[in-house]
């Protein structure tokens, strides 16, 4: 076979699931190798058929943040860490890098949810010095301002504490910003297309024996598709809990309650411990929160039904640098589209 | 099963003949189907497959059909196998490796061999190799692209 007959001879139908195997940025430097093929891999096909591929393989986001400037790494996400469960050894992967975010800086922690990550406040260029609230796309480095939202923020910050979260809504295919305002907690739903906001009444729906359960170290995560939370308390014997609440069924209030103890050794000190997520059967748990003098990152994937925990350490970051994880990250065509922002 | 019902035999394109274990060639759903249809003997014509490519097919068939029998400690060992496996294959190969999985309906290679591909096609150059294409954008519109999308091209 010559080389040049490869388009006749591999069939159309073959070639794509081979592209739809590759990098987004493989796919977005091809976007100006010839007009058929910018064109096919702009299609729906093409972008719902390299979702799935990237999400069968889901990776672990970090956003690093040193002193102003964020980077973004991502590493796999062992597909089967308890394979080696016999070995007590580390599992070492290296991050691979994705970007810097180009500006300014924020001082809080960002959300992640589907591919975008949100700044609820950052400063988005040296010369405006308000703090706005961003989203930003971490393969690519496109951002833009929610400003709609700023305003909402400027509003209520006067009246107390304001926290916000993302979330895509795998519904109705939207990213929405949840905003929780002032001392009533308010709950407010922000669509991040449409900009409008959608009020919610979550004592209707038995939120409230949500936020009873929480504190300032439960984390919401979600789990196999239904909300909870999780947080880490130290027990009787000394050694660590995992305490999870799951709503079974939010309008009827059942919820289940799971209470797991950490194997000993694994846990040095609660303070460095927090849970990242959920993705599958698998409680995933970061230490040392901070790292300093050293480029190495912890992360545990602890399996509640076989109660054993695989350490993964991770390599290549910044030294001095605060870490932020989040588990399934997908790369998606669709995000990195211009008309998003 | 008699010994001789164990045994397949499978005809290449070109010919060529290979006597092979039947619960090697039964992991091509193609084969499979047949033998379940009795449409065949004994020997089954491959009639898009050469015997060149025919014979890294049951290779690759072989080491799995013995490695699945043996339990999963050896998975990390069957990765190493495959990365080699493909690793030194030449483009052209390659593509013959595709289009032979995908007649022969073996799931698993037809992965192997696309993900092979994949890997080897990361720049432009790779990529008008890989189609044999011509670019027609004007020289204006490849740089508004690029442009546009900055982040991809930064290395």
């Amino acid at each position: 076979m010559n080389r040049g007959d490869t388009s006749d001879f591999i069939p159309i139908d073959l070639i794509i699931p081979i592209f739809s195997r590759l990098p987004t940025k493989s796919i977005v430097r091809f976007y100006c190798v010839s007009k058929l093929w910018c064109s096919v891999f702009h299609r729906p096909y093409f972008t719902e058929l390299f979702l799935t591929k990237s999400s069968a393989r889901p990776r672990l986001l970090l956003a690093v943040r040193k002193e102003d400037q964020w980077s973004f790494y991502s590493t796999p996400q062992p597909h089967n860490p308890y394979e080696k469960s016999s070995s007590s050894s580390s599992l070492v992967l290296a991050a691979d890098f994705h970007m810097k975010f180009p500006q300014g800086s924020t001082h809080i922690s960002c959300t992640y949810d589907s591919g975008l990550i949100y700044f609820s406040e950052t400063l988005i260029s040296k010369d405006d010095d308000n703090l706005v609230p961003v989203i930003a796309n971490p393969n690519t480095g496109h951002y833009a301002i929610l400003s709609k939202l700023r305003s909402y923020r400027s509003l209520y910050t006067s009246l107390g504490s304001l926290y916000s979260f993302l979330g895509f809504d795998s519904i109705d295919k939207q990213f929405k910003v949840l905003v929780i305002a002032g001392p009533t907690c308010e709950f407010n739903c922000f669509d991040v297309r449409s900009e409008k906001f959608n009020f919610i009444e979550y004592r209707k729906y038995g939120w409230t024996s949500l936020l009873g359960f929480c504190d300032w170290f439960t984390k919401l995560v979600n789990y196999k598709g239904k909300l909870g939370g999780i947080s880490c308390k130290r027990n009787d014997a000394d050694s660590f809990d995992l305490h999870m609440l799951v709503f079974e069924d939010i309008e009827k209030q059942e919820f289940s309650e799971y209470v797991y103890t950490l194997p000993e050794k694994e846990v040095v000190d609660i303070f460095s411990l927090s849970v990242v997520g959920v993705p599958g059967e698998i409680v995933l748990k970061v230490e040392n929160y901070y790292i300093y003098e050293s480029d190495l990152f912890r992360v545990l994937y602890f399996n509640p039904e076989s109660n054993t925990v695989q350490s993964v350490v991770i390599q290549g970051l910044d030294k001095d640098s605060s870490v932020y994880a989040f588990v399934d990250h997908v790369e998606d065509l669709n995000v990195n589209d211009a008309k998003l922002f | 099963m008699s010994k001789s019902e164990k045994k397949i035999v499978l005809k290449s394109l070109d010919n060529e003949a290979f006597e092979v274990e039947k619960a090697v060639a039964l992991q091509s759903q193609t084969i499979w189907v047949m033998c379940e249809d009795k449409c065949v003997g004994n020997e089954i014509p491959l009639e898009n497959v050469t015997g060149q490519i025919l014979a890294k097919v049951i290779d690759y068939c072989k080491k799995h059909a013995v490695v699945d029998g043996d339990g999963d400690e050896s998975s990390e060992e069957l990765k190493n196998w495959d990365t080699e496996f493909t690793k030194n294959m030449d483009q052209s190969t390659l593509f013959n490796m595709i289009l032979a999985a995908n007649y022969l309906n073996i799931k698993s290679l037809l992965n192997l061999t696309c993900q092979a591909v994949a890997d080897k096609t990361k720049t432009i150059d790779e990529f008008h190799t890989f189609l044999n294409i011509e670019n027609n954008f004007t020289p204006e519109e490849e740089a508004q692209i690029c442009q546009e999308n900055l982040w991809a091209f930064d290395d």
